[in-house]
């Protein structure tokens, strides 16, 4: 097991496992953040963590949620060092967004809206389409509450832009 | 804004919002901005695989115990080998002369003298004063048989 191969020491091990877990930590960081660049630091500081506080990890089986639970905070260091962990709705977003369609900005408002634990699974989901395995490890969850999670975040998006003018959303 | 909304446009909004290109980890710029936590990764490396690891207390226990299980084994068979065949096996027991008391010495000196003072007379009462110290006299026992067991 990779976790396993960290702890003694090995270096392709822990790559591998950054490797395995990068991109949903850099989503749960970009979730909390809004920017991306602040969530690849703030996801390469959690791995920095764990790599140093692995030892101490009792359930190697629970790497996922727990490097995620060091992730949370590492983002709300770096929020409150970069000053915009309350204002980063204003910081401009580097997210793909096509020019013929209008909801990209209503749709990006809503999700500043939802619960942080909402916006979280919402991110992890769409971030380039992680699996509901990779989903389930880092929140420490099973693939039918994550299912339950996303169903009521996006309940609550619907309702946001429905507010916004863009008329009822059947799901 | 006529279009169908469902949740498939919900889905694909979402997808355009937040989808970006999937981040990969640089190992070696993660080193380079963290080398302490690389340090840390690969000094456990040397710690599990070092010529300084300690055994642990419990295979140092049965380690000491199988060395002196060894030495009390090696130290019995050379006692073995050394002893020639046919001999008793065991040591020999050395039987000391039994000393007399110092209460029995002075009583013989002290009877000796009494009869070459007194005669029988004296030695009886000798012998009765030694015999209250020493024990009971034995009935059978004359004065005549100590005198000669005096004499040798």
């Amino acid at each position: 097991m990779l976790v396993e191969r960290a702890l003694a020491g090995d270096e392709e091990g822990f790559t591998a496992l950054c490797r395995r877990y990068y991109p949903a930590l850099v989503a749960i960081a970009h979730a909390l953040l809004g920017d991306r660049h602040l969530a690849e630091d703030a996801a390469q500081q959690a791995l920095a963590q764990a790599a140093l506080k692995l030892p101490r990890l009792d359930k190697t089986e629970q790497f996922g949620s727990w490097v995620a639970a060091i992730c949370r905070n590492a983002a709300r260091d770096v929020g409150r060092r970069q000053r915009r962990f309350q204002s980063h709705r204003d910081i401009p977003i580097e997210m793909a967004e096509s020019a013929r369609d209008n909801a990209g900005p209503a749709v990006r408002a809503a999700l500043e809206q939802l619960e942080p634990q909402a916006k979280e699974v919402i991110y992890l989901r769409f971030y380039d389409g992680l699996s509901y395995e990779r989903i389930g490890a880092v929140l420490g969850i099973s693939e039918q509450a994550i299912n339950g999670r996303l169903r009521r975040a996006k309940k609550k998006l619907a309702q946001h832009l429905r507010r916004a003018g863009f008329g009822e959303v059947q799901l | 804004m006529n279009e169908r909304k469902d949740e498939k446009w919900l889905d694909e909004q979402l997808q355009r919002a937040i989808n970006t290109t999937r981040p990969g980890f640089d190992a070696d710029a993660w080193k380079q901005r963290h080398p302490e936590a690389y340090e840390a990764l690969i000094s456990r490396k040397q710690q599990a695989s070092g010529p300084g690891t300690k055994p642990s207390r419990r295979v140092r226990l049965m380690v000491g115990a199988l060395a002196v299980a060894a030495v009390i084994f090696i130290g019995v068979a050379i006692f073995l080998m050394q002893m020639p065949p046919g001999e008793p096996q065991g040591p020999e027991v050395a039987i000391a002369p039994k000393a007399p008391s110092a209460a029995r010495i002075v009583s013989m000196m002290s009877l000796r003298m009494a009869y070459h003072q007194g005669g029988e007379e004296a030695l009886s009462q000798q012998l009765d004063a030694a015999l209250k110290k020493l024990g009971p006299r034995p009935s059978k026992l004359s004065a005549l048989q100590v005198l000669s067991d005096l004499e040798g």
